[in-house]
């Protein structure tokens, strides 16, 4: 073990260990040599490292470490089925878009949205974990209504996990809203077409995961470069 | 108390010592055992500072003794001034509690 921590020590930079390198040396050969000491090396060996470090370094690291981190979350993530439903309206222009958005707000309340959770089985280890209300707040980040070049036609789309369960949410908020249409509607709704069965998961483009990465690991690596750089000013 | 910084300075404020006689004496006084990696961490902060000084090895020997400078020893002052303070402060009003 004290082989190992004296090969660790040689990860303190270069100007370091020949100012304190012998004496360090010493002090590991009458200290006593178990993990916590090797650890605690590495330790003291990284954070001499990093106020070695301009803020180029810290700013690459933090964007490798980005990078790293949300392609590991990306390809942890379990796939993702988008099922995609079109329906259409009376209504036109700016109408249409709040002719939709007051059926959709009256079709996916709280009751309505509880009920398609229960009966489709629907984020079954979240619901172990976590409030209902939260499982339908997260519900309802992933459906959403867009607008189709086609005029008077918008689309109705759900990702979840399960491409069947999808398809079958889609269906269920499409027969919600055209129910709900009749309730507070100002115009024909009509089903163009139904929810479709995804044929392959939908993930973020390889592109994103790698921006979601530098945009986050840029900022931290010049932060931890700020303090670090600061700490040896202080010092 | 666990800042090594403090712990170094207090550990000096009591005699020069080189590495492994701080570790050992801190460990006495405190409880606390600090890792080698700590304890140099703390002692190139303090000697960049000026708050501690190194001396001269013996021939032979590769264990630098350090010693307290005035300056380390009026940061060392107000430090533990502060805690005392602090100290004073949380007794007070435990007492009240």
């Amino acid at each position: 073990m004290k082989l190992l921590i004296r090969l660790l020590a040689r990860l303190y930079p270069a100007p370091w260990r020949a100012k304190y390198g012998a004496e360090f040396d010493a002090l590991l050969t009458d200290s006593r040599a178990d993990w916590r000491a090797a650890l605690n090396v590495v330790i003291g060996a990284l954070k001499m490292q990093f106020t070695t470090w301009g803020y180029g370094r810290f700013a690459i690291a933090g964007i490798l470490i980005g990078i790293i981190a949300s392609a590991g979350v990306a390809f942890s993530r379990q796939p993702q089925w988008r099922s995609e439903g079109v329906m259409s309206s009376s209504a036109f222009g700016r109408n249409l878009w709040d002719e939709f958005t007051r059926v959709a707000q009256a079709a996916a309340t709280r009751s309505s949205l509880t009920k398609i959770i229960l009966a489709d089985n629907l984020y079954a280890d979240e619901r172990r974990n976590s409030a209902l209300e939260d499982v339908i707040q997260n519900m309802r980040k992933h459906i959403s209504i867009a607008g189709l070049n086609t005029p008077g036609e918008v689309s109705i789309r759900y990702e979840y996990r399960d491409r069947f369960a999808a398809q079958r949410v889609v269906s269920e908020l499409m027969s919600d809203m055209i129910r709900a249409n009749l309730d507070v509607g100002h115009s024909t709704m009509d089903l163009v077409s139904g929810a479709s069965l995804p044929a392959k998961p939908f993930n973020r483009p390889p592109f994103i995961i790698a921006a979601v990465g530098l945009l986050s690991g840029l900022p931290v690596g010049l932060l931890a470069g700020y303090v670090f750089r600061r700490r040896r000013v202080k010092a | 108390m666990n800042d090594p910084v403090l712990l170094v300075l207090s550990s000096l404020a009591g005699g020069d010592k080189h590495g492994y006689a701080m570790m050992e004496d801190i460990e006495a006084f405190s409880g606390q055992r600090l890792g080698p990696g700590t304890l140099y961490g703390a002692i190139t902060r303090l000697e960049e500072c000026g708050w501690i000084r190194g001396l001269a090895t013996a021939k032979g020997d590769r264990r630098r003794p350090y010693t307290l400078t005035a300056a380390g020893r009026e940061h060392l002052e107000q430090e533990i001034a502060a805690l005392s303070q602090i100290s004073r402060t949380a007794t007070r009003r435990l007492k009240h509690a």
